[in-house]
């Protein structure tokens, strides 16, 4: 039996050697950051005490949307991965931090996370119901769609809801464009998000 | 010649005796003229001048000062009855002086009697006007003050027999004898059982003293619970103090778990909520591994042509 057992031994050791994924010709992934178009404002020197607080929830999106890939639709009703382009974070957790940066430079409310530490005046819940290259044209359009609802945390009471959608074009048709795209639709769907909190306060 | 001698001599004194009266006249007369008097009006409109006549004396404290000269009723439309005296000059009569009528209860003659003012006041010697004498005013005497207080007492003594004639009708006479009747009755009854009253009583005097023996034991029993009370209420105060402390440690110590516990909800709350939503990332992305991990052949050689995204190309 040892003879076997040491020949069995020696094949799993070769086999973990073998390199099956690793092919030569094929491209390799380009990894975009999801970002903020607008451009940079200058720096706040931090939000009054008396301003209310406002715990800002990560942003919840659908598994396929929710994933590193970018996704894009050749006709409606399907949705296709880019095979080599990646998204550095997650579109639902990257989105939430870009609308907290935004929020925070604004001066007007105290943002915190929903770490469980800070009790909250009201709250903020995001979900990414749209984030794809519309494909079926070329080059198409991003399409962002969030609905959001504000919460008085107080009164445990729906202050408001409501949908934001954005169509933004691409410059170029493929995963570069998209990904431009992308951060110009975000963009657009945060200065909507922050001018109807303005409106709700 | 004798006889006509003496009828000369009698009328000779005659004569004689005639004008020595008509002297003594004359002197009275002028005598009784050179008599200085002051005049003055009374006006009487209370008392009756029943016995007062034209000549009647004017008294003050009892001694003739003058006499009346004159009475009349008063013009104008008060009944009063002006009164014109002469009182001696010599008597001064002054202002706040009142005149009242004075008669005597057997024979009724009547005189004016005048009490005096103030000796500190002037003298009235001045008329008002429209008066051609000093005017004196009506006083009140003391018998009209008794009339007075007589007269009352006549009304209310009248006012009385009527209330006790009412009183002694004779529905209440027969009320009162009904009463008598009962009494009479419920006095022999009480005599008939008068055993039954004297046991009673005796009863009542014995349990008056139990009650008396009882009152004494109270007593000491009060003092003695007293006595224990008092400590009982010392230790009651301090610890009803110490548990008002405690109480109050308690409240707070409840309003700080409560808040607490109200902050841990919200928090808690929160973060449920994201642990949760970590928790379905999570198994989306093993849904998603799981799902690339379904088509080994991408995973070992790569996407097909029909994977690819918009601008990608395999080589």
């Amino acid at each position: 039996m040892k003879p076997y057992l040491a020949l069995a031994a020696c094949a799993l050791a070769l086999a973990g050697c073998v390199n099956f994924g690793d092919q030569p010709d094929a491209p390799a992934p380009t990894y975009y950051v999801l970002d903020d178009a607008t451009p940079a404002r200058p720096a706040s020197q931090g939000a009054p005490d008396a301003a209310p607080v406002l715990v800002v929830l990560d942003t919840t999106a659908s598994a396929f949307y929710d994933a590193d890939a970018l996704v894009f639709s050749r006709t409606p009703g399907t949705r296709g991965q880019y095979q080599f382009a990646r998204w550095t974070e997650r579109p639902g957790k990257r989105f939430a931090n870009l609308l907290r940066n935004r929020l925070d430079g604004q001066g007007a409310w105290r943002v915190v996370g929903a770490g469980g530490y800070v009790r909250g005046d009201w709250m903020l819940d995001t979900e990414l119901v749209e984030f794809y290259h519309d494909a079926t044209q070329s080059p198409g359009v991003f399409r962002l769609v969030l609905r959001a609802e504000l919460i008085d945390l107080g009164q445990r009471s729906l202050i408001g809801r409501k949908v934001f959608a954005r169509d933004v074009p691409l410059a170029s048709f493929d995963a570069a464009g998209a990904a431009q795209a992308a951060n110009r639709a975000t963009a657009a769907v945060l200065d909507e998000l922050d001018a109807w909190l303005a409106s709700s306060r | 010649m004798e006889t006509e001698g003496r009828y000369t001599l009698v009328g000779t004194l005659v004569l004689a005796v005639v004008a020595l009266m008509t002297l003594a006249i004359v002197w009275l007369a002028g005598a009784a003229d050179q008599i200085a008097y002051q005049t003055y009006t009374i006006y009487f409109r209370q008392q009756s001048l029943d016995g007062l006549a034209v000549g009647s004396p004017v008294k003050m404290r009892g001694i003739k000062i003058g006499v009346v000269d004159s009475y009349r009723f008063a013009q104008g439309s008060e009944e009063a009855v002006s009164v014109t005296a002469r009182i001696d000059e010599g008597v001064p009569v002054r202002q706040g002086a009142a005149a009242y009528i004075k008669r005597n209860l057997v024979t009724g003659i009547a005189a004016v009697e005048i009490d005096n003012g103030a000796a500190d006041r002037p003298p009235l010697d001045k008329a008002p006007s429209g008066e051609r004498y000093p005017v004196i005013a009506e006083g009140s005497s003391d018998i009209d003050k008794v009339a007075t207080a007589l007269s009352r007492l006549a009304v209310n003594g009248a006012q009385v027999l009527e209330k006790m004639n009412a009183l002694m009708s004779d529905e209440n006479q027969r009320a009162i004898s009904q009463t008598l009747a009962h009494l009479n009755e419920l006095s022999g009854h009480l005599a008939a059982n008068k055993t039954s009253l004297d046991a009673a009583v005796q009863g009542i005097r014995d349990a008056s003293d139990e009650f008396r023996f009882a009152g004494a034991s109270i007593s000491q029993a009060a003092t003695r619970a007293e006595g224990s009370i008092t400590d009982v209420g010392r230790s009651a105060d301090a610890a009803l103090r110490e548990a008002a402390t405690a109480m109050a440690r308690l409240q707070q110590d409840a309003t700080d778990i409560s808040s607490r516990i109200q902050q841990l909800s919200e928090t808690g709350t929160l973060e449920i909520t994201n642990v949760s939503r970590d928790v379905r990332t999570s198994a989306d992305v093993l849904t998603t591994a799981g799902q690339r991990l379904s088509n080994p052949r991408a995973i070992l050689f790569g996407p097909v042509q029909q994977q690819l995204g918009p601008g990608e190309s395999l080589p």
